[in-house]
């Protein structure tokens, strides 16, 4: 289902171009990196680089996080705009009176949401990675294959996730602006709320239920396990199945609310 | 049919064949109920709802054949009107650039002109409701459920509703079902009328046929030779008329209606009132009208209207003859 008016704004469009400005970062300093053999500037930024980040992983710790994060902006800016119009002005009976499905139209919603999230959190990832095995070689790009499937997968389930609670919190609000803080709202209460309940239990075992209500939490620990690795923001570190447990239960109520909303009539 | 715990719509059994049926009854009797059940907005726990032999609780089958204007304003935002037009032809199934043309045709057909390139928000009451009729039809569906279309028009835009309404009934592309409380809209545009109440058909009637039907509605006013007539004459000339074949109804104190079978002409109430010695002051003579029909269905108890029922054999006989929807 198209999604009207998504792409029709300057401003989106500019902020689209923006999310993508660290992808670009990063394939100038691929080009860098690669052109400046033994010169100053190398050991300058390998010294930069190298107070952050292992040298050897650089690039898949560079690339990682910011794709999540314009993930995350991307569901924040575009998706309570989706759901919040159709609901106001009563645009469901038309939508359903249609040969769609309330999923057809939850889907239709995602749609959009996935796409631009790929695009502008996977592909410049994807660029940078092309970009890195041009100059490292066919073996380099073999030994690593998994990077980029990792960051598709992540950016996905992330945007996913998000994505619902974004609907979710659109269509309960039903206006644009409060859809917004709501879904900021339920963003980060709840990672607040599980901190707090970690930090004031104390023990190892109330961190850990803590950090199930911390999205964030869940999206590091499965994304360090797509990419092979650990996490060490989580402390102390989720097991990967609930964290992906925290993101389907997440989703998947969302999704409950978002169902329950999505109607063709006011009376049920 | 239950909404909740309230049941709204109840024994309903009815064979739709009209190229325009309007669906009547007053505030609550199931008018939206029934339309958003055949739309498969509600899911009735028993029964079945078919359209053109489609059950409608298959969507995919059922709905690329429906158009349904609601009667709220349902727009969605930020949207010229073609364009809105346009994505509700995409989304009953049609590829996008049939439906640009069709949008194009829908607008123009409705009578949007250059104004289907402005954004909907900026639509007049009036356009609006033109604009809710185009992405109704821009798929061509045959048929259409149309929500008090004439809702919150002035004369001349109700006007051009009903007229494109006519216009749509009798290209005969489209089998119309014209939800209204408005009995005029109704009389106007529709062939046969179905009338709710409290969920429950209370008449199904063909308008044109229940209009040359054998009644004739009289109202009469009784005299005596001075002054009123004794109660023992106006009983004798009640009698009389009874036998005759007539339904007579007192209106209070010498006032009479009644309903007279074909074969009797009003020559036989005159005789009739000789016999009985009283004269008839008045005699005023209507034929049937909607509100008659529509006052006789509300006055009478559901159960008691063997026309309000079709039974499920004489649906199958209709709906294998292929009129039936």
């Amino acid at each position: 289902m198209p999604s009207p008016g998504l792409c029709g704004s300057r401003l989106f469009i500019a902020f689209l171009v923006a999310c993508c400005l660290p992808g670009l970062a990063l394939l100038v300093l691929v080009f860098v990196r690669h052109n400046t053999a033994g010169s100053e500037l190398l050991e300058f930024l390998d010294a930069v680089l190298s107070r952050f980040v292992p040298l050897s992983t650089w690039l898949v710790d560079a690339t990682r996080a910011p794709s999540l994060v314009v993930s995350f902006l991307v569901v924040l800016v575009a998706g309570p705009g989706l759901v919040a119009p159709d609901v106001h002005r009563s645009a469901m009976p038309l939508y359903l009176s249609r040969p769609l499905r309330k999923a057809d139209y939850v889907l239709g919603k995602l749609l959009p949401l996935l796409t631009l999230s790929m695009m502008v959190g996977w592909l410049p990832g994807v660029l940078v990675f092309v970009a890195q095995s041009s100059f490292l070689g066919f073996d380099w790009m073999l030994q690593h294959i998994r990077f980029p499937l990792a960051l598709g997968a992540a950016c996905l389930v992330w945007t996913a996730c998000l994505g619902t609670i974004a609907l979710a919190v659109s269509a309960w609000v039903r206006w644009r602006p409060a859809a917004t803080l709501g879904f900021l709202g339920v963003y980060y209460v709840s990672a607040v709320v599980g901190g707090v309940f970690g930090q004031v239990v104390g023990d190892a075992g109330a961190q850990w239920m803590g950090s199930l209500l911390s999205l964030s939490d869940a999206i590091d620990t499965v994304d360090h396990w797509l990419h092979g690795g650990s996490s060490i923001l989580t402390q102390p570190p989720l097991p990967v199945p609930a964290a992906c447990g925290v993101l389907a239960a997440s989703a998947a109520l969302a999704a409950l609310v978002l169902l329950r909303r999505v109607r063709a009539t006011d009376v049920a | 049919m239950r909404l909740g715990k309230q049941p709204v719509l109840r024994d309903l059994s009815v064979c739709l064949r009209g190229r325009c049926v309007g669906l009547l009854g007053p505030n609550g009797a199931g008018k939206t109920t029934l339309l958003n059940t055949l739309l498969g907005f509600h899911r009735s726990r028993t029964g079945v709802a078919r359209i053109l032999g489609e059950d409608v609780g298959d969507i995919r089958a059922v709905r690329p054949l429906v158009g349904y204007m609601p009667e709220r304003d349902s727009f969605v935002a930020g949207m010229s009107g073609l364009r809105f037009v346009r994505l509700m032809g995409e989304l009953s199934g049609l590829g996008s650039e049939t439906a640009l043309e069709r949008a194009h045709e829908a607008c123009y057909q409705v009578g949007l002109g250059e104004a289907r390139y402005r954004p909907v928000d900026s639509y007049s009451a009036g356009m609006k409701q033109l604009v809710k009729l185009a992405q109704a039809i821009v798929h061509r569906p045959r048929v259409l459920f149309l929500d008090e279309p004439t809702n919150g028009l002035d004369p001349p835009g109700r006007d051009r509703m009903l007229r494109l309404v006519r216009e749509i009934r009798d290209a005969g592309e489209a089998r119309i079902l014209f939800s209204s409380h408005l009995l005029r809209d109704v009389e106007e545009c529709c062939d046969e009328a179905l009338v709710l109440k409290e969920g429950r058909a209370a008449t199904h009637c063909d308008i044109e046929h229940e209009r040359r039907s054998n009644r004739k509605f009289l109202n009469l006013e009784l005299q005596g030779d001075e002054e009123a007539p004794s109660a023992d004459a106006q009983a004798a000339f009640v009698q009389g008329m009874e036998r005759l074949g007539c339904e007579v109804g007192k209106g209070g104190g010498r006032r009479l209606s009644a309903v007279l079978p074909d074969a009797v002409e009003t020559t036989a109430l005159y005789e009739l009132a000789l016999a009985a010695n009283v004269r008839i002051g008045r005699l005023d003579y209507k034929r049937d009208s909607l509100e008659d029909i529509f006052q006789r269905a509300m006055q009478a108890p559901v159960e008691n209207t063997p026309e309000a029922e079709i039974t499920p054999d004489e649906s199958a006989t209709a709906e294998r003859a292929g009129d039936a929807w």
